[in-house]
């Protein structure tokens, strides 16, 4: 259990872990993320497993939608949660265990260090270990994509760890639900005016975190709804 | 009358007139039964008589009624779309909004949760 002398992150700064049906994975995630951070909010998005009851063993806010609503909208009510108990600084983490706590008391040196508003994790600047090449062509055409409609140069799009001040944390308005929230949130940012940068992180592919991981074909329908929300709007 | 008249004309009509009986019984409201009695009359007249679309289509500065009824077809479901569209993300907004606001007063601590 993490205690005030091992830890690195500030109570101030609140780790938003959004989960779907993570049960057997949850709780490695927990130990090895409250080794670095104080305040950790859960955030169950309707899952089916025991998800919460998991972590809820574990120090930390646990908050149940009641329905299954998708990732965007777990990060948001993460987000609504940590700023209104006070967060300085907010983070976004994800539940399966392929990102690497330690990363995230770097990038809070790097955001005081840049003096930026957002930093984002990049797995192409970092190290990305058994990253399969389909994945990975994935992403990188997403990343294209992303800077074709957003106009924000960024070399990973859809990586889940993300550190952000209170200020940065109060432009972000996630309100698309499901996965597209990862380009809405680049988009918020680029049109927030703040800055951000982007540094590098580790990512550790598992059999798990592969399975719940984006098909190709979710991200083709990914790529026609943010068509669809820019045009039908 | 060729057979695409013989069946659709009296499906136009009747789409009409029924419209008609559910405005006359207060099953519809008025600008609702106005605006479908007008249309599947219109389609009615269309079908029976397709010239009538060309001369519309003239009025238009548009030589053929066939393209002037496509293009009045693909104006309506595009203004459709966008507008069922935008209610269905303004519902899935409010859903969202609910489950958030019930998830943050439910918020649990686990054993020595400290913020």
């Amino acid at each position: 259990m993490a205690t005030s002398s091992d830890t690195n992150l500030p109570q101030s700064c609140f780790v938003v872990v959004p989960a779907f049906n993570e049960a057997p994975r949850i709780g490695r995630t927990l130990e090895s993320l409250l080794q670095v951070a104080r305040s950790v909010v859960v955030v169950d998005d309707g899952s089916a497993d025991n998800t919460a009851e998991v972590a809820l063993q574990y120090p930390v806010w646990v908050l149940r939608h009641p329905v299954n609503l998708g990732q965007g909208a777990a990060i948001q009510t993460g987000i609504t949660f940590a700023l209104r108990q006070g967060a300085e600084y907010v983070a976004t983490f994800d539940a399966d265990g392929q990102h690497d706590p330690g990363d995230l008391a770097k990038m809070l040196e790097q955001l005081h260090q840049a003096g930026v508003d957002y930093v984002l994790g990049s797995r192409f600047l970092g190290r990305a270990a058994g990253i399969p090449i389909s994945r990975k062509l994935m992403l990188k055409a997403a990343v294209w994509y992303t800077r074709l409609m957003s106009g924000i140069r960024v070399t990973d799009t859809h990586n889940g760890i993300r550190l952000m001040t209170r200020r940065g944390a109060e432009r972000i308005h996630i309100t698309m639900n499901r996965m597209e929230h990862a380009s809405e949130i680049l988009d918020q940012i680029a049109r927030s005016g703040l800055r951000f940068i982007e540094v590098p992180v580790t990512i550790r592919y598992s059999e798990a975190s592969l399975a719940k991981g984006q098909k190709t074909s979710a991200a083709f329908r990914m790529g026609v709804k943010i068509i669809a929300e820019r045009v039908m709007r | 009358m060729n057979l695409f008249q013989i069946v659709f004309v009296p499906l136009c009509t009747i789409a009409a007139l029924n419209n008609l009986w559910r405005l006359r019984r207060g099953q519809t409201s008025w600008l609702a039964g106005l605006f479908w009695f007008v249309v599947w009359t219109a389609g009615a007249v269309a079908i029976a008589y397709p010239p009538i679309t060309s001369l519309a289509a003239r009025t238009f500065g548009i030589t053929r009624g066939s393209d002037f009824v496509l293009y009045l077809v693909t104006l309506g479901l595009l203004f459709f779309l966008r507008v069922f569209y935008n209610r269905y993300r303004r519902l899935e907004n409010m859903v969202t909004q609910l489950a958030r606001e019930i998830a943050i007063s439910e918020a649990v601590e686990g054993p020595r949760a400290r913020t």
